[in-house]
Parts: C-alpha cells; structure tokens; sequence
C-alpha cells in the first residue's frame, strides 16, 4: 500500500447518533449523501462494530473488488481469498481510515490490489519467469464492449460510465493504465513489456490518468 | 501551479507504482490542505475507478463466508 502522505490524524469526530436503519433508509431514499460520503459513513459505524454496516459495504464493494482481483490473479479461488482478506482487515481497521488520502472505496481497492499483486509476484519468483506470469492481455475493455445485450444490462450504471471514459483513451494510454493496475508490474517491468523507454511509459500513464480523472470528474 | 514533475510523481503514486526517493519527493510536496494533497487523492479516486470498470458480481457464497469470518473475529452472533 502506498504510504500516507499525510500525518495520522487524531481521533475522529463522534459519527451521528443515529440508528444505522434509519439513517441508512432516509440515505438510500432521499440520496441525501453522495456516493462516497455513504461509504465514509458506512466505515464510521464498521469501527463501531456495526455488522448491518459492514454487510451493506460488502453489497456496495464486492462487485468491483472481485472483478479487480480476477483481473490480477485470473484465478477465482484466489480472488476469493484476497477479497474476504481485505473485508476481514476492513472490519478490523476501520478505524484507521483517512479520508484525506482517498475514499472508503479506494482505500478497499488499495488493501485487495495490495494483497492480489502480492500473490502474481509470489508467483512469479517461483516461476522466476516474467513473461509467463504477466498476462499478455487483460482486455477487460474488449470483454466489456463486447458483452451482450443481457450482460450489458446486468451492469451497474458506474461501470458502464468507468469503462466508457477508460474506451476514449489512447489504446496506449489504456494499456499502460492497465498494466500499472492489474498486471502488478514495475515501471520499469511495463517499459520492458511494452518495449518502450521509461519515460514514455511514464508519460503514457500520466496523461491517461489525468484524462480518466476528468473524465469522471462528476461521478468521483 | 503544480511542477508537472510532481504531477507524474502522484500519477505513480496513484497506482502503487512509486518507490524510494520519488516517494519522499511527493510525501514532501504534499502538505496538508495543498492543491497537490487534493490531486493525490482525486488521482487515488480515478486509478480505484479501473476496478469499477473490472465490476464481476463475486459467487454469492462469499458473502456468507465474509460475514461468518467476521463473525468469528469478533465472537458475537450475527445481528439479523
């Protein structure tokens, strides 16, 4: 996990003195809260040891999380393991959350990417082969714009929206974002892969990400 | 204005891909409340949105097997 770029913050402030029932219902109903602060306020009431709380987190994330961690470890056993670990440390840590270093989401994303990419390179020194162990291609995009009606619809409107503004990338720009999320890859091991400079690579993943940002600038 | 140096810097960052002494560079730049604190974060935000578009519904018994396992870290019977 990437190291805090801010210092640990003090003890947080007392979360609303509220039934998690009947502050999750006005929530869902009135969409009082955003997206982000729902979850922020999920995690607050999981460090209270909030089991409903920490069950409809596993509603809200799971999805995405797994999706992740299939993408990193193409193996589904695997992603189950990595994806029950990283509920289990978000139950136990969640009251160590920083909601200056990002969201509730990205954090749960952080702790299963961390744990999945762990797994490839533990992998890899057995195989001591790179090449064998870095997928050739994720394609996860090409799978989704491929999908039919049926599997379309089955999306949730997020994912539709993410993939859509991944689409308008550079396909260079796509690959490297790729590469750098779920192939579990150095800089340097993508520059190798893709056979390009370093700073080409760099520049690639710079410029995608800022693009993907703005791009979900709304929904974010 | 950010160093565009420092943008790549959070850009890596975002996506675990930042080691020594380029993450002592941007832990430095980035001061509590500053616009690249603010960048950091919204970057974190787009790079965890790459799992969104990955969303695969996870086999219904792990859900169970999530709360049990909770349920044993904390020795408390389910709620519900």
């Amino acid at each position: 996990m990437p190291p805090s770029l801010t210092p640990k913050q003090g003890p947080r402030a007392a979360p609303p003195v509220l039934s998690a029932k009947i502050a999750d219902s006005t929530l869902a109903s009135d969409g009082v809260l955003e997206r982000d602060q729902l979850d922020a306020l999920l995690l607050t009431r999981v460090a209270e040891g909030n089991r409903e709380a920490f069950a409809q987190l596993y509603d809200r994330f799971s999805s995405p999380l797994y999706g992740a961690a299939m993408q990193i470890l193409r193996d589904t056993a695997e992603a189950q393991d990595v994806v029950q670990d990283a509920f289990l440390t978000l139950w136990e840590k969640a009251a160590t959350f920083e909601s200056s270093r990002g969201s509730a989401f990205s954090w749960a994303v952080t702790l299963v990417r961390n744990r999945a990419i762990d797994r490839v390179r533990m992998r890899r020194r057995r195989s001591e082969l790179l090449a064998e162990s870095a997928p050739e291609d994720l394609g996860y995009l090409a799978g989704a714009l491929q999908a039919g009606g049926d599997e379309n619809a089955a999306l949730g409107d997020e994912a539709r929206a993410v993939r859509a503004a991944v689409a308008t990338l550079p396909p260079e720009q796509q690959r490297a974002l790729e590469l750098a999320f779920f192939g579990g890859l150095t800089q340097e091991e993508i520059a190798r892969k893709l056979r390009e400079p370093l700073g080409t690579v760099k520049a690639r993943i710079r410029r995608g990400l800022l693009k993907l940002r703005d791009s979900l600038a709304d929904r974010l | 204005m950010i160093d565009s140096h420092i943008v790549e810097l959070a850009c890596l960052h975002a996506l675990g891909l930042l080691e020594q002494p380029d993450l002592n560079t941007l832990v430095r730049a980035a001061a509590p409340g500053s616009a690249l604190q603010t960048l950091v974060r919204d970057l974190s935000d787009a790079a965890a949105a790459l799992a969104i578009a990955a969303s695969t519904p996870p086999p219904a018994a792990l859900r169970s097997r999530v709360l049990a396992a909770v349920d044993d870290t904390t020795g408390h019977p389910p709620e519900h």
